[in-house]
């Protein structure tokens, strides 16, 4: 168990009659960025609140730094956490809300105060207070939280929610410079996931309170290979002449009018001019890549908001 | 537990929740002065039609007074005669001191669960723990900063009903106000429970406020009307209606009854506050 930092074993969560959590068994490596997916209301919150100690499983257990945690207080104080909201006093400034958490934590060091706003882009606005900050200072400044205490694992839920490009860009930095350069561990929860392919290094897809599949990120590009995309108003034609002609097999019927190619997509432009030369209108034809998102709704089945 | 208790203490100077409480803890207080003054100084016509004509050493109506100069001269003895004692056991009984406390508390503990900032906190090694023995020492310091608020507009009340500070029994207000400074802890861990249990500052708030005017007294009073257990009487054992008949030189027995009951629901109410604290789930 030495090498993971988290593992967790049969965790179920159960509220009333709901089962939010079904026998979740992940384990998270140090040094990963590991990425939760899942669609609202699938368990991705619970399952954080469980590690974090902010819940209680119903059954099951959860294993930090090799040890369980129910039995060893202290390994919580070795994380760092921002669920679904940050947690700030909105008529205190961010220096203040910062600082009391700093004391609690048996620290008090204003100078590195500064330089945990500054490593989340609040410097400046230390005197304002929170309840004039903008959703995305305080997300950030709910980030700035969650890193005192150095701690070896974040949790982050939806971290960047109401963060503009520019910000997702900056905390992405961010917490990839806290990975690499502290080898902090990461886990990490988005709906926003073509962000979260950029950078974790592991997934695990939860769908209804059940762990889907976990891939580390080689086996997703592999799974999520390149592809032809061509659409056509014939179909048929088109895939007779794939098929027939060029001798192409790996191939996938969208719909009325794409196909997807899998092989051969080096040879595009003769792809091209075969199905020009017999006849069919070929409307576009382009080399794409499988996404995340595209990914996880193949495994859970239908089109829904994640 | 010594820097929960820290980060708490923080909070309270940093907040204006403490130095707004405590305003609203001495305009209220201080009206008590303002009204007797008033009460005191009535125009001798409007007095008697009023009945507010009493005599002194009672608050009972005296008929008998029938000059204004009788009553003027009366008005300045009862004036000259009120003491801090006086001030001190209208502040504490009235129980406005009980519902700014609930207040605070409501606004205090509450906040940090409404706010999500426990979540930063839950982590820590005996947090729940900490966090409860906490609130009970910054509530605590909070009842000691009332007590002194209380000495200091009690000699100001003083001043402005009868242009002097007059002490009647320097013993007897420590002790009284130790008194109640016990019953208002044993009544400050109820509105602890009382947070933790519904999380919400505005229940919490009506709740200390429907508790601190002694909205149960009926109920109580019907329940000792119905049991009759050993001549125990179960309005005795309420809080509030030791706070109320709390006097300076009440019976010793009334003393150790306040000390046992104080006590005991101090000690109850933590520990039903560290049960739930200990299996609540942060949101």
């Amino acid at each position: 168990m030495g090498e993971y930092i988290l593992k967790t074993e049969n965790l179920t969560k159960v509220y009333g009659t709901t089962r939010a959590l079904s026998r979740i068994n992940i384990e998270v490596k140090q040094g990963e960025i590991y990425g939760l997916i899942g669609q609202n209301g699938a368990g991705k919150t619970t399952l954080l609140k469980m590690i974090s100690g902010l819940g209680f499983p119903t059954e099951g257990a959860v294993y930090l730094f090799g040890e369980n945690a129910s039995t060893n207080g202290s390994l919580l104080e070795r994380i760092g956490v921002l669920i679904e909201v940050p947690g700030l006093y909105p008529d205190l400034r961010p220096y203040d809300n910062l600082k009391l958490k700093y004391i609690a934590y048996g620290m008090n060091t204003k100078e590195y105060t500064q330089s945990i706003l500054e490593q989340v882009g609040l410097a400046g606005v230390e005197k304002k207070k929170v309840k004039k900050l903008s959703l995305g200072m305080k997300q950030r400044l709910g980030i700035a939280l969650a890193l005192i205490g150095e701690p070896d694992l974040l949790l982050l839920d939806e971290p960047i929610n109401g963060l503009d490009p520019q910000g997702i860009i900056e905390i992405r930095d961010m917490l990839l410079k806290l990975n690499k350069e502290k080898g902090v561990t990461i886990i990490i929860s988005s709906h926003i996931l073509e962000e979260l392919s950029k950078i974790a290094t592991r997934f695990g897809i939860i769908h209804e309170g059940e762990l889907v599949e976990e891939i580390n990120k080689e086996e997703l590009l592999e799974k999520t290979k390149d592809r032809l995309e061509i659409t056509t108003n014939d179909i048929e034609r088109a895939v007779a002449v794939l098929e027939d002609n060029l001798n192409i097999h790996n191939l996938q019927v969208i719909d009325n009018n794409t196909i997807y190619v899998y092989e051969r997509l080096e040879e595009s432009g003769d792809i091209n001019n075969e199905l020009l030369k017999c006849g069919i209108k070929v409307n576009s034809l382009s080399v794409n890549r499988e996404s995340l998102e595209e990914y996880f709704i193949s495994l859970t089945g239908g089109r829904k908001r994640v | 537990m010594f820097n929960i208790i820290k980060m708490d203490l923080y909070k309270m100077f940093k907040s204006k929740t403490f130095y707004i409480m405590s305003i609203i803890l001495i305009i209220l207080i201080l009206s008590f002065a303002i009204l007797i003054k008033t009460t005191l100084s009535l125009n001798y016509d409007m007095a008697k039609e009023a009945n507010f004509i009493y005599s002194v050493g009672d608050n009972t109506l005296n008929p008998s007074v029938q000059s204004p100069e009788e009553y003027y001269a009366i008005q300045k003895e009862i004036k000259s005669s009120v003491t801090v004692d006086d001030f001190i056991m209208i502040q504490y009984a009235s129980s406005i001191m009980l519902i700014v406390m609930a207040a605070f508390i409501a606004k205090f503990v509450c906040s940090e669960w409404d706010t999500g900032f426990v979540k930063n906190i839950i982590p820590l090694n005996g947090s729940r723990v900490s966090l409860v023995v906490s609130k009970n020492i910054i509530v605590l310091l909070f009842v000691l900063i009332e007590g002194i608020i209380s000495i200091f507009v009690a000699m100001g009340s003083n001043v402005l009903v009868s242009g002097k500070v007059s002490i009647l029994d320097f013993k007897g207000i420590i002790i009284y106000i130790g008194l109640q400074i016990l019953l208002q802890m044993a009544f400050a861990s109820l509105m602890i429970l009382i947070s933790y249990l519904f999380r919400s500052k505005s229940v919490t708030i009506s709740i200390g406020i429907l508790l601190g005017m002694n909205v149960h007294a009926m109920i109580l009073n019907q329940l000792d009307k119905l049991i009759n257990i050993a001549n125990i009487e179960i309005s005795n054992l309420s809080i509030i209606n030791n706070i109320r008949i709390l006097e300076f030189s009440s019976e010793p027995e009334i003393y150790k009854r306040v000390i046992i009951i104080s006590t005991a629901y101090f000690l109850l109410y933590n520990i039903l506050s560290l049960f739930r604290v200990k299996r609540v789930e942060v949101n």
